[in-house]
């Protein structure tokens, strides 16, 4: 990201990442605190769909941490508020999300049950999403209620294998995986297999997401990890397997890569465009590396839990980040790929110039190189995914 | 009322003491303990439910033969690990004791000082101070004494330091409790009777604080093989434990029977070590040490 970014904006306008990184202390522990106050307040039963068209006072959304625009003192998030005056109903927006797995635990039991959920939307991973999905936990969208949505979804979200007729999931944004390297010690490591090199031995970490791994692993292998199957999974297991063995691969992280890599523990390691993009911002010596074979991108997607009381207004919620306007404040602040067309045309049209800049970054808005080079992991079948579960768990010793 | 009714039935009282824990327990341990019993007899998936059938107990064999590894290792490190705290809490706990004087309550102090941190900001506390490049490492490394590739961090030197470390307090206070109750006139009685001061520790010093290291031990022992947290962040792979594979199973895999007959065996396996530990002792330190 150009030194251009780091400039911030007023209120009212776009604001990017860097005001985030300026404010990131008291916001994270704002956050923190935030997502340890509720695991969902308990609604009334679903209204159903289609029985109550008008909007609810209340709406509870549960997404990740750093994954909304927050104003210059962080102390309003501007299109929630928005949202809020427009609609005249009031948004319990918590960061309840911190990895797809625990948070499924904690809505697995009400669903199961057939209960609500507590949750109008809830906005996880792909391939957790299609295991919702798979389980028939989430309610089908009434597209009536959502025209900019159905006008602004760009064309690759539309036909995905987990919903192909786009009948439940609205994508929030895009995530890519690649690798990060500490330039001075890994200036080398053009592709995923560098990572094995010996100047590396102890100094590697992976990811403990296994479709970001597996993925990369097997675009190394030459393998496309959109037509997974266990036959390539076990040859991506296998390039992997002996580096853990031998110490190359010193540790499996989530997002903990950051300190180790900033510390130097790490000199090179899998890791989130978006990350490496704000751990740059205070330790220069961190870049970003396209792997030769290819990143791996997913999708974190909004659903509506089934038996969600406020279905309606949920359905307003999701239409409202398809509005470009909304998605380019919610995109030049978070710095995600959006899947909203015509966001890039209103950042790029912005007076401020750092701002407009953020519409030429491919990992923003993926041109067709960068396209070319981002490959989805395949949906998996329960058996599959149990079974690639399983050996990516013995993977790294459980 | 009641106290008359007390008063004329007086064996009602000790169950009226008992009956708060007795509560708790059932309600915190037996009841969850029993709903684990009954999941690890379970088959099936998340998406295809789970049914119970009396047959699914060969997960249990299963299951031990797939993480023997885990488990053993788990073992291995609790048992480093109470070592450790041993070596270094009997000397300090005597110390303490017997040498510190005024300094007593401030050294007690801070033997429990890292408690008013969260456990987990110590472990990841470690990172920082044992990092490869760290203050400690960074200059051995500058002066040559070290090679350039030598690490802590993720080996299972790591994990066996983070796990005594954390539970190192609970070998301290139990041993210096029992140190600090010894009638110093028997080791004067021993001196009197021209026992050398090692003769004069070993034959009445150290058989007196038996029952507080045996305390000691089991306060360190227990959690430590239970432990995930140590190598979760300390270790590597080829570091983890018991715990993580649990909660992986748990909380990753959705392999709900599993991971309930896992956590059944390790309960099984501490009572064990614990029986074996108390025999070697004798059932006297036990009940001494503990009541």
């Amino acid at each position: 990201m150009s030194d251009q970014t780091e400039q911030t904006r007023d209120e009212g306008t776009l604001i990017n990442r860097r005001t985030v990184l300026k404010v990131g202390a008291l916001a994270g522990v704002a956050a923190f605190l935030a997502a340890c106050g509720t695991s969902g307040s308990s609604s009334t039963p679903s209204d159903s769909a289609g029985a109550g068209q008008s909007v609810s006072p209340k709406l509870n959304v549960a997404n990740w941490t750093l994954y909304i625009d927050l104003s210059s003192d962080s102390s309003t998030r501007p299109t929630v508020t928005d949202f809020e005056t427009k609609y005249g109903t009031s948004v319990n927006y918590q960061e309840a999300v911190n990895d797809n797995d625990s948070f499924f635990g904690t809505i697995q039991a009400p669903l199961q049950a057939g209960q609500d959920s507590g949750w109008d939307i809830v906005t996880l991973t792909d391939w957790m999403a299609a295991r919702i999905l798979r389980l028939g936990w989430a309610e089908k969208i009434d597209k009536a209620n959502m025209p900019d949505f159905n006008a602004n979804l760009l064309d690759v979200y539309r036909g995905r294998s987990i919903d192909p007729n786009v009948e439940y999931l609205a994508p929030w944004a895009g995530i890519v995986a690649g690798i990060a390297i500490d330039k001075k010690k890994a200036a080398f490591v053009k592709r995923f297999t560098d990572l094995f090199d010996p100047r590396l031995k102890g100094r590697v970490s992976l990811l403990t997401e296994m479709r970001d791994t597996m993925g990369l692993a097997m675009l190394a292998n030459g393998d496309d990890p959109s037509k997974v199957d266990r036959v390539s999974f076990d040859r991506a297991i296998a390039l992997i397997k002996p580096n853990v063995a031998s110490g190359q691969i010193r540790q499996f992280t989530g997002n903990d890569y950051k300190e180790l890599i900033i510390k130097g523990d790490v000199m090179a390691c899998a890791a989130w465009r978006g990350d490496v993009v704000q751990i740059a911002y205070d330790s220069p010596n961190i870049g970003w590396v396209t792997p030769a074979d290819g990143c791996t991108f997913a999708s974190d997607n909004m659903i509506i839990p089934l038996g969600a009381a406020h279905k309606y207004t949920a359905e307003l919620w999701m239409n409202w980040y398809y509005m470009p306007e909304n998605a380019a404040r919610l995109t030049a602040y978070i710095q995600y790929v959006s899947p909203v067309k015509g966001t890039k045309e209103v950042i790029a049209a912005n007076s401020d110039p750092a701002v407009a800049a953020l519409a030429s970054d491919p990992f923003i808005f993926p041109d067709a190189t960068v396209s070319a080079e981002l490959h989805v992991f395949g949906a998996l079948s329960e058996a599959d995914e149990k079974y690639m579960n399983d050996a990516f768990s013995a993977l790294q010793g459980n | 009322m009641l106290l008359a009714f007390i008063r004329r039935r007086r064996g009602v009282v000790p169950l009226l003491l008992l009956a708060p824990a007795l509560l708790w327990l059932a309600a915190f341990y037996v009841y969850p303990a029993f709903q684990m019993l009954q999941a690890s007899l379970w088959s099936g998936t998340l998406e295809t439910g789970f049914q119970f059938s009396w047959s699914n107990v060969a997960t249990y064999p299963l299951a031990l033969g797939r993480y023997a590894d885990q488990f053993t290792r788990s073992l291995v490190y609790g048992a480093a690990a109470t070592a450790l705290c041993l070596g270094l809490a009997f000397p300090l706990a005597y110390f303490i004791a017997y040498r510190a004087e005024r300094w007593r309550n401030l050294l007690l102090f801070i033997v429990v000082a890292p408690f008013f941190t969260s456990f987990l900001l110590r472990v990841i506390a470690w990172k920082t101070v044992l990092g490869d490049d760290g203050f400690i490492l960074g200059p051995l490394k500058a002066l040559g004494l070290l090679s350039s590739d030598f690490r802590i961090l993720a080996t299972p030197a790591a994990v066996i330091f983070g796990i005594a470390y954390n539970f190192l307090p609970f070998m301290i206070l139990p041993i210096y409790v029992s140190l600090e109750k010894i009638d110093r006139r028997f080791v004067e009685a021993a001196k009197d009777l021209y026992a050398s001061p090692w003769q004069a520790f070993r034959r009445i010093t150290l058989p007196l604080a038996m029952p507080g290291v045996f305390a000691g031990s089991l306060l360190v022992f227990i959690p430590s093989i239970g432990d995930f947290v140590n190598a979760e962040l300390l270790g590597s792979a080829q570091t983890k434990l018991i715990g993580n594979v649990i909660q992986s199973r748990f909380l990753v895999n959705n392999d709900y029977p599993v991971a309930a007959a896992l956590s059944f065996m390790l309960m099984a396996g501490i009572l064990a070590a614990v029986f074996v530990y108390a025999r070697l002792l004798g059932t006297d330190e036990l009940e001494s040490g503990i009541g």
